[in-house]
């Protein structure tokens, strides 16, 4: 996708000892973090470890109670929130549609960064528009109002909307929750493609482990906020991690056909608490 | 419990004994039970003019009181209560319409009219929200039947024949004890019958309808039947209130949340007495201040509830009985 | 009728909302100017088209005519279609900011606290025999500032630290409605005369409205053009919800709150020149929604539209109408005795309210 201006040099995302979460409740203590340009990293961790916490963070949708995100090197908090939207882009988990909203209507709202509120959309946003529809293989629903699509239209007509942002960061909280296993791969193979074709920086919370090893180059687990593991999937996805922070027996092997590790859990280990 | 009943018993007294004149309790005593010694004038006052209205007024409010308790556990809706979800709008039209135009009703039938509006326009807003959404949704939709209905009841009374003045307005949108006397308290008592029959009986199915209809049904409870019946009670309590003295606000909303609140439980058998008490010394305190505050001005009764019940209802929304709301 | 021919248009998938979109203005346009033609030449003495047509050309051939057209009939109908998509239109943004589907001037506050400004004015005023055109002005600035006050009263007691957010706005909007409602109801009983007009305010009316009330409300329509235009796109967005809106690059608090400003001052713009008018802001956009759909640069355009139809239509009848026709209700009405409009509006809304929940379940 089109870059806005060539930062070389600078990692796409810096987090330099961030306190994550909200007031009264810190999630995260003094996290740092570096997300490398044109990778894709899958954020794992068991419910409450805080891992949509810190993407909401590298987001902007959360202030950090302390410390800074850098997006290209340059503080977050400082710029302009509308040039922050024309770099990153965020899939939130929830989502409101208003009743009677067409998907092209939705999608074009991802021009906004670019045009702001006072100008018409130009040939250029329209070819956006288009070639993310065109990508998210949305063309026959165009005009069908958002309320009335499936769980799958409806994630990829959401995703459109980022596309159409035509950022070179894209950040997704769990993507894959509501989807059946064929719309899973759907969305996940449609970001590697982005990633792979068009140089997309992706940062993902993912609650399947087996998606996370199989269609991220790096894993990062969280606990109770602090990164416990970090690394390739390989590196990540073992027993030892398994048991520590999601408190389970498995067993991990290799995936005969991908190549990557892929664990089966088989109990629980009771806890102390 | 021994709090409130002093206060119910100063209450009372209080409201038979001010206004003009003010009269001193042993006054008051003394007219009431006919001692010697006693002016006629002051025998009038007490008997005739304040103790029908004070009478009345704790019926009213023992009746929205209990009336919002059952309500509120039946739809299983904090918000709930007979003047927020259109049903006191609804009866009060009818009793309006009535009066207003002169229909050729007897006065017996009030009660029924209004019963029968109560129950139209309850059931019309229960067709329309589940009792599954959030409670805030039925708060919306009453508030806009309500909005509604009113307005038609002003078009009614300015369109009847012989306009009676703002206050016969009033005491349709808002509620009034001024009319209150021995006629009107006869027209109510017979109905009066259902708030112990209510208070005695509804306790019990109403701690299990709070279980949840699948615990309710798994314990016997016939869970369709049983919320028709319960909502049904209240409306029937709310009916003859609205026909004597029309839609009091806040009174049933807010008094079971006090009684919840102070006692610290939610067990209906406890909470639909105490909540009846609660709503007559409210509706009391709030009518003494209502023919005090302002004299020699009356301001109806209602609109003190509405104006005092408003913040109260802001207060109980941010002190979170209602956060239902997913987590983000 | 426009709500059949609604549901006519959805079935047919084929047509892009582009074209149903131009279709939908070119037909509600040439109904409205149908309808207001119609409101002119309809009332106690009815007037031919053409004779309305001179009479508004400056040839009348009966100096009679003149004035019951140009000074009685044309404002009032002008205000009605000005008002009208007032209304309707603040409706429209507020559905849409504050993301629900029963949200409208008079669900969160704003009708209200114009009707008590006004009401304060007229009660204040009884005392002094003012001239009439004093009252004229005053009253609908007053308004004005109530409806403001209101919109600003709820904004401030939904903010928080985090901001505000739609369902505390809506919320306590509707607890401020009740008690504005309820201080306007003091007053009035205090006041003890004049209720009649006061009445007529409560419920909303244009009867006996001229020049003087149009020359203050278009200044308001104007102001308002060029906030609904800057922000409907904004309006668009947040319509997403916030987290969509930040990543977009909205700073959504603010937008929310422009959005708002516009809504507050075309609500009360238009109630501060009616009253108390119930349902038009709700209504209005629903059906246009089924017209042409959520978004905003369309939504607003059409709600404008239909709510001027709504409330011309509903003034004609309620100018027309009379209690005489329905003979069994044989009961003397004092002559002059008309339905206000606010209660036409109201009897057409029950139904409406009913199916528009029903829809939605």
């Amino acid at each position: 996708m089109t870059g806005t201006e060539p930062t070389v040099g600078h990692p796409s995302i810096w987090v330099d000892r961030v306190a994550a979460g909200y007031r009264g409740h810190e999630v995260s203590r003094r996290l740092s973090l570096s997300i490398e340009r044109g990778s894709r990293t899958a954020l794992v961790g068991p419910n409450g470890s805080g891992k949509s916490t810190i993407l909401k963070t590298l987001a902007r949708l959360i202030k950090p109670l302390s410390g800074s995100v850098y997006l290209n090197g340059k503080d977050i908090g400082r710029l302009p929130t509308r040039e922050v939207a024309r770099r990153m882009a965020i899939l939130p988990q929830v989502h409101e549609v208003p009743p009677e909203l067409t998907v092209l209507e939705l999608v074009s709202q991802g021009r906004f960064p670019h045009v702001g509120a006072l100008r018409m959309l130009r040939h250029t946003d329209d070819e956006a528009v288009q070639e993310a529809i065109r990508l998210t293989r949305l063309e026959h629903l165009m005009d069908r109002p958002v309320d009335t699509l499936s769980g799958g239209e409806h994630q990829r007509a959401w995703m459109a909307l980022a596309l159409a942002q035509q950022t070179d960061l894209l950040l997704l909280d769990e993507p894959t929750t509501f989807l059946d296993v064929g719309h899973q791969l759907d969305l996940l193979g449609l970001v590697s493609r982005l990633n792979r074709d068009h140089r997309v920086t992706v940062v993902m919370v993912l609650h399947d482990l087996n998606h996370a090893a199989r269609f991220a180059d790096r894993m990062i687990a969280v606990l109770e906020g602090d990164v416990v593991a970090d690394g390739p999937p390989t590196e990540v996805l073992t027993p030892g991690l398994l048991r520590e922070c999601f408190g389970v027996e498995a067993s991990v092997m290799e995936d005969p056909q991908t190549g990557a590790p892929m664990c089966i859990p088989h109990t629980t280990i009771p806890s102390d608490r | 419990m021994i709090v409130l009943s002093c206060l119910s018993v100063g209450v009372v007294l209080c409201s038979l004994a001010w206004g003009t004149p003010t009269l001193s309790v042993g006054k008051v005593v003394g007219a009431l039970f006919g001692s010697a010694g006693v002016e006629d004038s002051h025998r009038f006052i007490v008997r005739d003019l304040r103790l029908p209205r004070v009478i009345g007024g704790a019926l009213a409010g023992g009746m929205l009181g209990a009336s919002g308790a059952v309500m509120q556990d039946t739809l299983r809706n904090p918000l709930a209560g007979p003047e927020l979800i259109g049903v006191s709008a609804g009866a009060s039209l009818a009793v309006a319409t009535i009066v207003a135009f002169r229909l050729p009703f007897p006065g017996v039938a009030l009660p029924i009219a209004a019963l029968a509006a109560g129950l139209i326009t309850g059931t019309l807003i229960l067709s329309l929200v589940s009792l599954k959404t959030n409670p805030m949704h039925m708060l919306l939709v009453g508030a806009a039947l309500t909005a509604l209905i009113n307005a038609l009841v002003i078009a009614a009374i300015t369109l009847a024949p012989n306009f009676g003045g703002v206050s016969i307005i009033y005491r349709f949108l808002v509620g009034s004890l001024s009319d209150v006397q021995w006629d009107e308290i006869r027209l109510a008592a017979p109905w009066a019958i259902g708030l112990p029959l209510v208070i005695l009986l509804a306790g019990r199915p109403l701690n299990i309808l709070k279980l949840g209809d699948e615990v309710a049904e798994g314990l016997g409870v016939g869970v369709r039947r049983t919320r028709a019946v319960l909502f049904a009670a209240s409306v029937l309590l709310v009916a003859p209130v609205v026909a004597i003295a029309g839609p009091i606000g806040f009174i049933a909303l807010v008094s079971p949340h006090i009684v919840r609140r102070l006692l610290r439980t939610s067990d209906a058998r406890v909470v639909l007495p105490v909540a009846a008490v609660t709503g007559a010394v409210l509706v009391l305190a709030a009518d003494t201040a209502a023919r005090l505050a302002l004299h020699p001005h009356e301001v109806a009764v209602g609109l003190w509830t509405a104006l005092l019940g408003a913040p109260t209802l802001l207060v109980l929304m941010q002190r979170g009985i209602l956060r239902r709301r997913p987590s983000a | 009728m426009t709500a059949v021919a609604a549901g006519l248009v959805r079935r047919k998938p084929a047509a892009s909302p582009n074209l149903r979109y131009r279709w939908s203005v070119a037909v509600l346009a040439v109904l409205l100017v149908a309808l207001m033609l119609l409101y002119v030449m309809v009332g106690p003495v009815l007037f031919a088209p053409d004779l309305v047509i001179k009479a508004l050309a400056g040839q009348p051939e009966e100096p009679l005519h003149r004035i019951a057209v140009r000074e009685v009939r044309l404002p009032r109908a002008l205000m009605a279609a000005l008002a009208g998509a007032m209304l309707s239109s603040s409706g429209a943004f507020l559905q849409s900011v504050l993301r629900n589907p029963l949200a409208a001037p008079a669900t969160v506050g704003i009708t209200q606290g114009a009707v008590l400004g006004a009401v304060l004015a007229l009660v204040l005023t009884f005392g002094s025999e003012g001239a009439l055109n004093d009252l004229n002005t005053l009253v609908p600035l007053a308004a004005m500032a109530g409806g403001l006050a209101a919109g600003g009263l709820v904004y401030g007691l939904s903010y928080r630290r985090a901001g505000s957010d739609p369902l505390r706005l809506i919320l306590t909007g509707v607890v401020v409605a009740a008690a504005l409602s309820a201080a306007t109801s003091f007053l009035v009983l205090l006041s003890g005369s004049h209720t009649d007009s006061i009445i007529r305010w409560l419920v909303g009316s244009l009867s006996t409205r001229t020049w003087d009330h149009l020359r203050f409300l278009v200044p308001v329509a104007v102001l308002a053009v060029p906030l609904a235009v800057a922000t409907i796109p904004v309006g668009n967005v947040l319509q997403l919800g916030d987290a969509t809106a930040v990543n977009l690059g909205l700073r959504a608090e603010l937008a929310r709150a422009g959005v708002l400003t516009t809504a507050v001052v075309l609500a009360a713009g238009a109630v501060s020149v009616v009253g108390g008018i119930a349902f038009l802001g709700m209504m209005g956009p629903h059906l246009a929604r089924t017209l042409v759909g959520s978004d905003l640069r369309r939504l607003v355009v059409c709600s404008a539209l239909v709510g001027a139809i709504i409330l011309v239509a509903a003034d004609l009848m309620a100018r027309t109408f009379s209690l005489d026709w329905i003979p069994l209700l044989s009961i003397e009405t004092e002559s002059g005795s008309r339905i206000p409009v606010g209660a036409f509006t109201a009897l057409v809304g029950a139904p409406f309210f009913v199916y528009l929940l029903r829809a939605r379940t």
